[in-house]
């Protein structure tokens, strides 16, 4: 194997580059839980996970209180819409969790 | 005293003649020249919103300037009563001349290392460059301070200009103790490193032992970002680097003194030690 086939080989199986970070949250309507993103799919995802992880605490902070617009199940997502684990603990985090 | 009474008859003459002329001309420059100075800082700042760091809005501006400077001068000399046509010829002759001095001095004028919008560090200020003029330059840095350089210090000092390179190396250097794996601080350094988006594939990001000192194994951390991206990617990989030590058990080395209690005579050995490791 060539050097360059190795080091290609390394940065697909090693240690994934992420793309970009968003947050999914959940909301409930109508009594059935319903799937957003921040930000919208359309626009270009956040480039730091931990201004992405920091979005999600606001989130939650900002509507956790049982009302209305309450988000819930917020977590970092990546490109593919896959939890990212978190830099702080190495697990996935969810903030405000909730069953549907 | 014959004489003095015809000079003043002469003047009395002249004001009777082109006094009122003279003093609506010398209104006309007056005013003109304000509504000139609106229109030229209106006209600068709508330049500045619809081309934001546009080299070519100061010298659109002042183009304008200077016609208009012009109109107001020939309106003023019509009202006075002038004649118009030798004030244009003076006027052209005097834009020529100036051009010509601008053509053949530019060369000779040394051009400051960067341009509007550029950020650049000079004289130890880091800041955003907003207007150059002939004597100084004006930069905003991040803090907010609005500050002039002046040119002649610019080009006998170092510049610094972030501008032509598009991206920058991020240099992360700490120490860990002898204590700690080694190697899994590598390998976290790196992969924090290469799962950043922000981080370049090349050059390739790299973790480094840089020194074995008195307390710690130092290690240098080296990736490439964007230029804009710098500041912020390196407080991110600063911040996730402590949280992953943290987690993984591998501490940060601290200057530590090993103290020795003396309890007996000189000749007498350490019989009590208290090492800040234990």
């Amino acid at each position: 194997m060539k050097l360059t086939e190795a080091l290609k080989t390394i940065d697909q199986g090693w240690v994934r580059k992420y793309e970009g970070y968003r947050v999914r949250y959940q909301r409930f309507e109508d009594g059935q839980l319903v799937t957003g993103h921040s930000p919208v799919p359309e626009e270009p995802p956040l480039d730091s996970e931990v201004s992405a992880r920091r979005l999600a605490w606001k989130l939650w902070k900002a509507t956790g209180g049982g009302g209305d617009g309450e988000l819930v199940n917020l977590v970092v997502v990546d490109e593919n819409d896959d939890p990212v684990p978190s830099y702080v603990t190495g697990k996935v985090e969810v903030f405000n969790r909730r069953e549907g | 005293m014959t004489s003095q009474m015809e000079k003043l008859q002469q003047l009395r003459d002249l004001m009777m003649n082109y006094g009122l002329g003279l003093i609506q001309g010398l209104l006309v420059i007056i005013v003109g020249f304000l509504v000139l100075r609106v229109v030229v800082r209106l006209l600068r700042k709508f330049l500045d919103r619809v081309f934001p760091n546009s080299k070519y809005a100061a010298t659109v501006t002042n183009v304008v300037g200077i016609l208009l400077a012009l109109v107001v001068i020939v309106a003023a000399s019509v009202q006075a009563g002038l004649p118009v046509r030798p004030i244009l010829r003076l006027l052209i002759v005097i834009a020529l001349a100036a051009g010509g001095v601008v053509v053949l001095l530019r060369p000779m004028v040394p051009d400051l290392p960067f341009k509007i919008g550029n950020t650049v560090k000079v004289g130890g200020l880091l800041g955003k460059v907003e207007g150059i003029t002939f004597l100084n330059t004006r930069m905003r840095t991040f803090d907010g301070k609005t500050i002039f350089v002046p040119n002649r210090q610019i080009l006998d000092d170092i510049v610094i200009n972030y501008h032509y390179t598009p991206t920058r190396r991020i240099k992360i250097n700490l120490g860990i103790r002898y204590d700690s794996d080694l190697v899994r601080a590598k390998q976290i350094l790196e992969e924090l490193m290469i799962q950043d988006p922000r981080v370049k594939v090349t050059p390739r990001p790299v973790v480094y032992v840089l020194a074995l000192t008195l307390d710690k194994v130092e290690l240098g951390a080296r990736c490439w970002v964007p230029n804009m991206k710098y500041w912020v990617t390196k407080c991110d990989l600063l911040e996730k680097i402590k949280l992953a030590f943290d987690r993984e058990g591998i501490r940060f080395a601290h200057a530590q003194v090993d103290v020795y209690h003396r309890t007996a005579g000189p000749d007498a050995g350490p019989v009590a030690e208290e090492d800040e490791w234990a």
